[in-house]
């Protein structure tokens, strides 16, 4: 350590910047941003204007947790204070999921986020809806109810 | 607080780039005015260093995209309640900050969170998501890295930072790396003066 003078006095010279730009290329090999980072945030932030309720899991069922944490489900039941989804899954011929869902009530617009892309579809009288060739990976879905004045429903996330 | 405003020009000075504070605030001040769709350009304006400050508090990368996005969600839950948009990106830092404090709580892990020089103890370098000498496949730059990681954690962390194209104002990086203010320059200094006594001893460096 030098201390004879006022460090932070002495301007950046240009062997300080090319250290500094090596040691952000550096970064930029071992320790990039995650590519999807921006899209995530934006994503979650577009949710998060809807001002929606958040479902919850209905207790005793596996927890959903962050997609690198989470093991894959069959089944499972999300509440709010006035819906219940409850989605299932099969395998499609090609490997990816067929979803099937039953939620309260007929003609809700619900959508089904494969990562930050958004599957709409309606429920029919019977509350099913149904969803074919979705992806591997953690999935959400977006309740929106008939009546524009109920608040929107959103449920964690989980991986399928 | 001496020279403040000199440091940030400095930064600016390194970058050649319009400062990053500056920017993030127009964009701020512009976005709570009502052009909502300018958020975008702010988030990939400001994640880089979201993301270099995250994981230089110690988190996994799983956990530092979750505290960067819960940052962002925060900022735009409480937009009206920040005064100064100049103090947007240190906001930001602050919140990721705090966050990653409550995340490693949570995890467990033992860290000594009630350490009296905050920011000391509790930066350093994440840890490395590949091997480093199969990534770095440049001498030059194999040997840099290997005198870097003979810093304190906290140079690591400094210089981890402000080494991201557009330094943060000292403001920010002192909200966000929990150490004062007035410390930020003369650590840098020192730091990059380590760091450049290693290296002009190696004969293996080039700045080539």
């Amino acid at each position: 350590m030098n201390e004879q003078f006022e460090p932070h006095q002495r301007p950046l010279d240009g062997l300080d910047t090319a250290i500094l730009e090596q040691l952000a290329a550096i970064y930029d090999t071992l320790d990039p941003p995650p590519p999807t980072l921006d899209d995530t945030v934006l994503f979650a932030l577009s949710l998060a204007t809807l001002n929606a309720e958040l479902a919850t899991l209905l207790e005793g069922q596996a927890p959903a947790l962050r997609a690198a944490e989470t093991s894959a489900t069959d089944s499972v039941t999300f509440t709010s204070s006035a819906l219940q989804l409850m989605v299932s899954t099969a395998p499609e011929p090609d490997g990816s999921l067929r979803v099937d869902g039953w939620v309260t009530g007929g003609g809700l617009d619900v959508a089904l986020y494969a990562g930050n892309t958004a599957h709409w579809a309606t429920s029919d009288v019977n509350g099913r809806l149904l969803w074919r060739s979705i992806p591997h990976g953690p999935i959400r879905f977006l309740l929106r109810p008939a009546d524009p004045e109920a608040k929107p429903v959103l449920t964690p996330v989980i991986e399928f | 607080m001496d020279g403040t405003g000199n440091h940030a020009g400095l930064e600016t000075a390194m970058t050649g780039d319009t400062d990053l504070v500056d920017r993030a605030a127009t964009l701020f001040e512009e976005f709570r005015g009502g052009r909502r769709e300018l958020l975008e350009e702010l988030v990939r304006l400001l994640n880089p260093t979201l993301w270099h400050l995250a994981r230089s508090c110690r988190l996994e990368r799983a956990d530092a995209e979750d505290v960067v996005q819960t940052a962002w969600l925060r900022l735009v839950d409480r937009a009206e309640t920040i005064r100064d948009p100049q103090t947007v990106l240190a906001w930001l830092g602050t919140t990721v900050r705090r966050e990653a404090w409550r995340v490693a709580r949570e995890r467990g892990r033992t860290q000594p969170w009630e350490n009296p020089e905050p920011g000391a103890a509790d930066l350093g370098p994440g840890p490395m998501p590949g091997p480093v000498e199969a990534l770095l496949r440049d001498e030059a730059r194999r040997t840099l890295w290997a005198h870097f990681s003979r810093l304190t954690p906290r140079c690591q962390a400094i210089l981890r930072v402000i080494s991201r194209g557009g330094a943060p104002d000292y403001a920010a990086l002192s909200a966000a790396l929990g150490i004062p203010v007035g410390s930020i320059g003369p650590t840098r200094g020192r730091c990059l003066d380590t760091l450049r006594t290693y290296l002009t001893a190696d004969p293996a460096w080039s700045t080539q």
